[in-house]
């Protein structure tokens, strides 16, 4: 009787209110020091890519094309090409480790703790946002050598690089829950993240689309990514900046919903 | 006495096939290295067989419309007839680099590259099955992106010959680099670093996109000792009919290379750098 009473006396289960910010905190770390362990692979190769896309189109349309929309060809590609790395990465980042997760089995141990489904989209995203984000600056810092990035207007910009490496976050998560296996996250890398990234404005003012793909180009939340970024970077922008706050916020929103509503509702994952 | 000690056909009694006897090469042995890699290529890759050439799609979309009514000739050539050939010999050399490197990589990491080093078969074979999958991998990934270029403006090779000879000994020439490269890394950050930070840069900024005209003289003068150069250099002329160096030149430089290539091959696998003890 005593000895049963003795043990674990000193140990009790923790208390937390609405959210278990202890769990949400060591589920981000984690997720950090996931990407930090191989920063080789996951923050310097993206940076080097993004500076080797910059010199090879540079020097294929910088002579052809020298002014886009008014700017300088260098000046209006730097942000396009930093927005498509922060994309790219953030997604990688949710989508790589959850895919990885159920693949080998240990994504168990993110769902058996007391973590509620919006903790865990919120970790994870977060995660993205941080490795977008880093890798973002990253490769502004290296660009500022080449090319002349004002920030012209540095909320736009802050909130863009958070808006887009969360969007892109987000569909990591919703993909990754979807795959079974690694060729569908590739697929999905190749196929269609990729494209958008590359014909969403990256490389050239939309105004250039001949007319359906004109007006498609305003129904694509990539687009707005880009441009709104580009706004932030240089002032210059093809749609309202503000229409671009909104698509953002928007988009966002809606992808939050879905994201918590697949995690919660365990689909592929504790079926 | 000596024939009791070793009862002639061993596996007689068990009803096993005596011993298989080649002589020279053992060309059994070469085909099933080489079926092996394309097929585990294919098995690997799936649908990513076609990345390069979705990525060349892309890059080729985005400069037409960029471009747009801007007309523009590289030496003497449409800007994207001009473009196309290095794209295309740049997605074939990256991948009969990634064909090796990965292949031995993964096989050192699982263990299994004792099957191949400890077959019957002589460095030269392992070497060469390496490469002429390498170059059937190479071709493989280099068809389609040339497809999906054509409506571009890349054309039929006007010089076969010298197109296929571009294309051969520039996969050969990378896939020893693959080679090399594969069975010096310890790990897989090490030559994703490789790939990444040294060839991916070295394909894409050696004359794939610009001529020798656009550069400013020290760097045009280095840039014919860049081997990746002649390379791409050789492949245009090979599709288009016009070189930007002397193709001769570029020719020299590429069969040199690739002989090259060979001897430190077959250097590395005699020895076994890293994967015999």
């Amino acid at each position: 009787m005593a000895v049963s009473s003795d043990i674990g006396a000193g140990l009790r289960p923790r208390r937390y209110g609405a959210v278990n910010w202890v769990g949400v905190w060591n589920l981000y770390v984690k997720e950090v020091k996931r990407f930090l362990k191989v920063i080789t692979q996951t923050v310097a190769a993206p940076v080097v890519t993004t500076l080797l896309f910059l010199a090879i189109f540079t020097l294929a349309l910088g002579r052809a094309v020298e002014f886009v929309a008014g700017v300088p060809f260098t000046e209006f590609l730097a942000p396009g090409l930093i927005t498509m790395a922060m994309a790219q990465n953030a997604f990688a980042n949710t989508s790589s480790s959850i895919v990885v997760g159920k693949i080998q089995g240990n994504i168990i141990d993110v769902l058996m703790p007391p973590i509620s489904p919006g903790e865990f989209v919120a970790a994870y995203v977060l995660a993205a946002i941080t490795r977008g984000v880093l890798v973002g600056a990253v490769t502004w810092l290296a660009m500022m050598a080449f090319v002349d990035l004002p920030a012209a207007a540095p909320a736009f910009l802050v909130f863009h690089a958070v808006g887009a490496s969360m969007m892109m976050g987000l569909l990591g998560i919703m993909a990754a829950i979807w795959a079974d296996k690694f060729d569908h996250i590739a697929a999905i890398t190749n196929f269609v993240i990729t494209p958008f990234a590359f014909l969403s404005g990256t490389f050239y003012s939309i105004s250039r689309l001949p007319e359906p793909f004109y007006t498609i180009a305003y129904y694509n939340p990539f687009f707005y990514m880009i441009d709104g970024f580009r706004y932030g970077a240089i002032g210059q922008s093809d749609a309202s900046p503000l229409l671009g706050l909104a698509v953002m916020i928007g988009v966002n929103l809606a992808l939050w919903i879905a994201a918590y509503r697949m995690v919660a509702s365990g689909y592929k994952m504790k079926a | 006495m000596a024939r009791t000690e070793h009862p002639v056909p061993q596996g007689a009694s068990l009803g096993l096939a005596p011993p298989r006897r080649y002589r020279g090469v053992n060309w059994r042995g070469l085909a099933a290295i080489i079926r092996r890699q394309v097929v585990g290529e294919i098995m690997f890759f799936r649908l990513a067989i076609f990345g390069p050439a979705l990525q060349a799609l892309l890059f080729a979309s985005v400069i037409w419309i960029a471009l747009g009514e801007a007309v523009t000739t590289v030496a003497g050539l449409p800007f994207l007839t001009f473009l196309a050939p290095g794209l295309i010999i740049a997605a074939g050399a990256q991948r009969a680099f990634e064909s090796t490197a990965f292949s031995v990589l993964h096989e050192k990491l699982e263990g299994t590259i004792g099957d191949l080093w400890g077959a019957p078969l002589s460095p030269g074979e392992i070497l060469a099955g390496y490469l002429i999958s390498a170059m059937i991998v190479s071709v493989m990934i280099a068809a389609p992106t040339w497809a999906v270029l054509a409506p571009f403006g890349a054309g039929l090779p006007d010089r076969p010959l010298a197109l296929l000879f571009f294309m051969t000994f520039g996969a050969l020439i990378l896939s020893v680099v693959g080679l090399a490269t594969g069975m010096h890394s310890p790990k897989w950050d090490s030559l994703s670093a490789i790939e990444t930070f040294a060839i991916a840069p070295l394909l894409f900024l050696s004359g794939s996109f610009f001529s020798l005209a656009a550069l400013a003289e020290p760097f045009r003068s280095l840039m014919l000792f860049n081997p990746i150069f002649h390379l791409v250099n050789g492949f245009r002329f090979g599709m288009t009919g016009v070189a930007d160096a002397p193709i001769g030149l570029s020719a020299l430089v590429i069969g040199v290379a690739a002989v090259l290539a060979l001897a430190f091959g077959r250097y590395l696998v005699g020895i076994g750098y890293k994967i015999k003890a």
